[in-house]
């Protein structure tokens, strides 16, 4: 009779789907002083400090102006990050100048000879055990924010595979990898690790960004000095 | 019952409890003791692996998630059109008031091409339409642009391909906050249920302003939405109906629809840099040939 | 004044700061009650935002409407809301013909806010979301 009832538990228990195969890495997630590990990335020689200086130079007039930070800057955000996850794809929000990521749980990226290139690229993601691999390409090198933290820069060539992984269910591990033969000698990695926001932690409009403000274009002025 | 050493037992996860459970039932004398305890742990975990929110797609949950594009089933003629056959809201005089004066507001000419339209722009000299700036404060209704839902388990968020806030839909059962503690925004304070297939959302603290077919809202008015899915998955149909009893005399209703985007389809993003002097313009008049 | 009025004075100045910096233009340049055909060809088609644009020649030849003829600026929508009715960056090139129905601007330039082009294989693509007043999807039930 115990025989049975194992047999009857087992069959009670198989025949009833799981609500959820996959870890779910929903949430509010947010980035603290410690939360990040970046080392220094290695730089191909031709990566010179006059390209990085130019570099630079276009990064600030992409934020002088407002424009959509895009990746990796959004993924560095002082607010917390939104990350729901459907069953056929995976949004990331953000509370700053940034569009969404779409992380599309499908097989291949699409036809790039179509696909316009932004400032998050197009990411295709799946699920190994309990790593989600996040695999994107189709960046616009000329549009947002393009330094990477370590070094180097986005341009239209790069690859970024990213590894989503719960530690806990309050630390959400993110290893990003990039790499682009005109920028990076080896590929470049780093980790940050979000926290989980308090559970009743409601979404913010962003913070104002008025690319007509005259006092912030100021402050932002290559020229300006500092001071009151 | 037969009194066992349980390790596991002193453990409190649940796991650890069933693990207790089944060698409480496995020893227990008599047998059917044990087998009717098998019986209401298997039963127990069954329901918690069920317990978590309904998978969309059910009867219970529409399936929202992915892309959605407006479409003009009433053949309007022109965006601006699209809610000329929509029920025109009926208001108080005092809403009547406040819309007529948005309405004067509005009618202001911006630019100097419409303040004399009798004076056509020459060759290479475009019209400035805007100011540039990229910022839009997004909305609860969709435009032109697609829109995307994603439903996790306690909360639908709905993103536009145009700039704008998102809007968060909290699925929790949270309630809304007080008024007095809600910065009002173009897409308010949401929070939703499902409702036999239907998604339900209940919005609050919207920010002052019109509302599609002369309608006005304050952050005290109530928006209820229904999102309903058709039977064969392609068309979204949300039911909008605002309520306040200080602006409507009766609620304000009409519907949106909306088309799934093809299989395989991305998000676009809608680039816009302020610096660009481009951005201000529409028409530039080519040069003509002799 | 109870506590919630300031944040209610707060909501109407972003609702009135949002209407005055809006991106997004009107169509009042235009004469949207006029559908007009312009047959021609392509010179330049810029896949940009915050319009795309398509200039189209229109030489005098038999049966040309002498009221199109010239060189015209043709404005669409926004990349992201004309790819979601099937445009992309290579639906036109230079040196295609082009037959398009759109709304002349009211004061005589040669400026038209597109409705739609017909394909070769008489199909339309349109610019956004509407469509002709004599048309529209019946809603499923």
């Amino acid at each position: 009779m115990r025989r049975a009832a194992c047999i009857l538990f087992a069959v009670v228990i198989s025949a009833t789907p799981s609500a959820q195969s996959s870890p779910d890495i929903s949430g509010f997630w947010e980035l603290s002083f410690d939360s990040r590990r970046v080392p220094a990335a290695s730089l191909l020689p031709a990566v010179t400090p006059a390209v990085l200086a130019k570099r630079t130079e276009h990064d600030a007039h992409a934020i002088r102006w407002c424009n959509f930070l895009g990746l990796p800057m959004a993924m560095d955000s002082p607010r917390p990050i939104n990350i729901r996850q459907g069953r056929r794809e995976i949004v990331i929000n953000f509370e700053t100048v940034a569009t969404p990521r779409h992380l599309y749980f499908r097989p291949s990226h699409p036809n790039m000879e179509i696909f316009d290139p932004t400032t998050n690229g197009d990411s295709i993601a799946r699920w190994e055990g309990d790593t989600l691999i996040v695999d994107t390409i189709g960046f616009d090198g000329g549009k947002g924010v393009t330094m990477i933290p370590g070094g180097g820069y986005r341009t239209s060539d790069s690859h970024l595979i990213e590894r989503f992984r719960l530690l806990n269910d309050a630390l959400l591990s993110v290893t990003s990898t990039w790499q682009d033969a005109k920028v990076f000698r080896t590929p470049h990695t780093y980790e940050f690790r979000y926290v989980r926001a308090p559970r009743l932690y409601e979404a913010q409009p962003p913070l104002a960004c008025n690319p007509f403000d005259e006092q912030r274009a100021a402050f932002l002025s290559p020229s300006a000095t500092g001071g009151r | 019952m037969e009194n066992s050493n349980c390790k596991s037992c002193e453990t409190p996860s649940n796991r650890a409890f069933a693990f207790c459970i089944l060698h409480f039932a496995l020893h227990a004398k008599p047998p059917i003791l044990g087998v009717l305890l098998l019986l209401t742990l298997a039963t127990t975990l069954a329901a918690q692996r069920q317990s978590a929110a309904p998978a969309p797609g059910t009867a219970a949950v529409p399936d929202l998630e992915g892309g959605w594009v407006r479409i003009d089933i009433d053949g309007s003629g022109s965006f601006n059109g699209l809610a000329a056959k929509f029920p025109r809201a009926v208001l108080t005089p005092a809403a009547q008031a406040a819309v007529a004066e948005q309405g004067k507001r509005a009618a202001q000419p911006r630019f100097d091409f419409a303040r004399d339209p009798s004076k056509p722009r020459p060759a290479g000299e475009g019209y400035v339409v805007t100011d540039g700036n990229c910022s839009l404060p997004g909305g609860v209704e969709p435009n032109s642009a697609a829109f995307h839902v994603v439903q996790s388990r306690d909360q639908v968020l709905i993103v536009r391909e145009n700039p704008g806030l998102p809007r968060t839909i909290y699925m929790d059962g949270r309630a809304h906050p007080d008024l007095s503690r809600l910065t009002p925004t173009a897409v308010g304070h949401s929070t939703g249920r499902y409702d036999a297939g239907t998604l339900v959302v209940e919005t609050i603290g919207l920010a002052q302003g019109n509302v599609t077919a002369g309608g006005w809202r304050t952050p005290e008015t109530r928006l209820t939405e229904r999102y309903r899915v058709s039977s064969d998955g392609r068309r979204l149909t949300t039911t909008y109906t605002w309520e306040d009893a200080k602006i409507y005399v009766k609620p304000h209703t009409y519907q949106i629809v909306a088309e799934r985007t093809p299989p395989g389809s991305w998000a676009f993003e809608s680039w816009c840099d302020s610096s660009d002097p481009s951005q201000r313009l529409s028409i530039v008049p080519p040069a003509q040939k002799e | 004044m109870n506590a919630r009025a300031p944040l209610l004075i707060v909501g109407s100045l972003i609702a009135v700061f949002a209407a005055t910096t809006s991106a997004h233009h009107s169509f009042a340049m235009f004469d949207m009650d006029k559908d007009v055909t312009y047959k021609g060809v392509v010179t330049e088609y810029k896949w940009s935002n915050p319009h795309v644009h398509i200039t189209v020649e229109i030489k005098a030849e038999p049966g040309v409407d002498p009221a199109t003829v010239g060189i015209w600026d043709v404005e669409g929508g926004s990349q992201n809301i004309m790819g979601r009715q099937g445009w992309t960056r290579a639906s036109f090139k230079p040196g295609d013909p082009i037959t398009l129905v759109g709304h002349p601007m009211r004061d005589g330039s040669k400026g038209i806010s597109l409705f739609y082009v017909i394909l070769p294989d008489g199909t339309r693509m349109y610019h956004d979301i509407a469509r002709p007043k004599s048309e529209g999807a019946p809603p499923k039930p």
